[in-house]
């Protein structure tokens, strides 16, 4: 069964009264674009030099058995790496914030360059909800 | 900075800015990890630290810093080996943007071409510079003489070079001696008529002449027997192995008796008179230094005592 695209909204369920074979469904299906614009974008990763050397990025790729002779490739999975650990960086920092924004007392000066920094507290349940799970031993060794 | 920080100056972008690296509330200090030997660690700890300074944080605890890089290294490491076994399933060697983003989805990450390029192209970006490579030492040239020789056609390629020529190639540079004995003998005679000559010409020269004939001095000059101290070295003698000849004894400071040098027999009385000779006729001090007395060559008695 196809299931042609549509350009509006949802569409309407179909009359009750029709039959099965003649019931046509239409969902709203965004258009496949991701496979065009990754290609698009790793045509311009040429130009682009990421945070990470490339020499680092191709050593640990190399370590794990990947290698490209196309290095827009290699920027590309460094720039994903890259990504990830920002938007981990940018939610803890939210969440920083939202601690500091609540109480406001003497001090703030301190408090909040005290605040601005990244503990593990604060890091855990972050990386909790990206899907990694990293718990304290009970004993310091 | 403790020994056991890792160090707080990162250049990001145009700036240097201070990050310090706090230690939690339950961390004791110099027990912390140290730095990481291997620079390619710390060029990791360095890109997390710039992305989370680029969040806004301004101090990042130790331990959240190494939970980054370990998150950072292994979803690097898990996006390569992911994207090479979707190259390989598909009958292919080289990884695409296809390969890529099944790797993606597999992780659970959501694939956001837009949100990528948006990432890559912010302002703000930091930048790390890349390690330089060291040069490898450059091995000491060996020494080589002479032109190394190529392998002879029977030998492959991929086998060492030669060695230099010397080592193995011998070229004879004299000639086998004459050993047969006309040959010896006539050389002999020869060498004994050419010294006898310089050595007369060499008299005629340092010591006092008569000359028969005052005109022509190369005619028969009679020269005066002045004896010279090495007229022993410049006069070729057949060698005799078996009789010894005396050494001139060395044991007085001034002026030594002079030496007969007629070939004689070395007996145990003469050696020991030898000593007493010279302690009672030299008017010299005899320097009773054990260190100054000349060797005493074994006699032949003795020699044979121990041949026994």
């Amino acid at each position: 069964m196809s299931l042609p695209p549509s350009s509006g909204g949802m569409a309407a369920g179909h009359p009750p009264h029709q039959s099965l074979s003649q019931t046509t469904f239409s969902f709203e299906i965004a258009p496949d674009t991701s496979g065009f614009a990754m290609s698009d974008f790793l045509a311009q990763l040429e130009d682009y030099t990421p945070t990470l050397p490339d020499s680092i990025a191709n050593h640990y790729l190399q370590m794990a058995g990947f290698e490209s002779t196309d290095t827009r490739i290699c920027r590309l999975i460094s720039i994903a790496a890259q990504k990830f650990i920002s938007d981990i960086a940018n939610e803890a920092y939210t969440h920083c914030k939202l601690k500091a924004s609540v109480p406001q007392g003497k001090g703030a000066k301190t408090k909040v360059e005290k605040k601005l920094t990244l503990t593990t507290e604060e890091l855990i349940p972050v990386l909790a909800e990206y899907g990694i799970i990293v718990k304290k031993p009970p004993y310091y060794m | 900075m403790s020994g056991s920080l890792i160090p707080s100056h990162i250049p990001i972008g145009s700036q240097v800015v201070a990050l310090k690296y706090d230690h939690g509330p339950d961390s004791k200090q110099g027990t912390e990890s140290s730095e990481p030997e291997d620079p390619r660690r710390r060029v990791l700890i360095n890109t997390v630290a710039a992305l989370v300074h680029e969040a806004g944080f301004i101090h990042i605890e130790n331990r959240a810093l190494e939970i980054l890089m370990e998150v950072f290294e292994s979803n690097l490491t898990e996006l390569g080996r992911t994207t090479r076994c979707y190259a390989e399933a598909a009958c292919r060697v080289e990884p695409t943007v296809g390969d890529f983003v099944m790797a993606m989805v597999e992780k659970g990450n959501p694939v956001d071409p837009v949100g990528l390029r948006t990432y890559a192209r912010r302002h703000s970006r930091p930048t790390i510079a890349t390690p330089q490579l060291l040069s490898t030492p450059r091995m000491p040239q060996i020494l080589t003489a002479g032109k190394r020789k190529c392998l002879p056609a029977y030998i492959p390629d991929f086998f060492p070079s030669m060695p230099d020529p010397h080592t193995y190639i011998r070229t004879p540079t004299h000639k086998q001696p004459l050993t047969d004995y006309s040959a010896v003998r006539e050389k002999m005679s020869q060498q004994k008529r050419d010294v006898e000559r310089s050595l007369s010409k060499f008299y005629a020269r340092t010591s006092a002449c008569y000359y028969f004939f005052p005109d022509n001095k190369d005619l028969f000059p009679l020269m005066s027997p002045k004896q010279i101290t090495y007229h022993s070295a410049i006069i070729c003698r057949d060698q005799i192995f078996e009789e010894e000849q005396s050494l001139p004894p060395i044991n007085l400071v001034k002026k030594e008796k002079e030496e007969d040098n007629s070939i004689r027999l070395l007996d145990d009385d003469e050696s020991g008179n030898e000593s007493g000779v010279s302690e009672s006729q030299h008017t010299w001090e005899l320097i009773d230094n054990p260190f100054l007395r000349p060797p005493r060559p074994p006699s032949p008695c003795k020699k044979l005592s121990l041949q026994k």
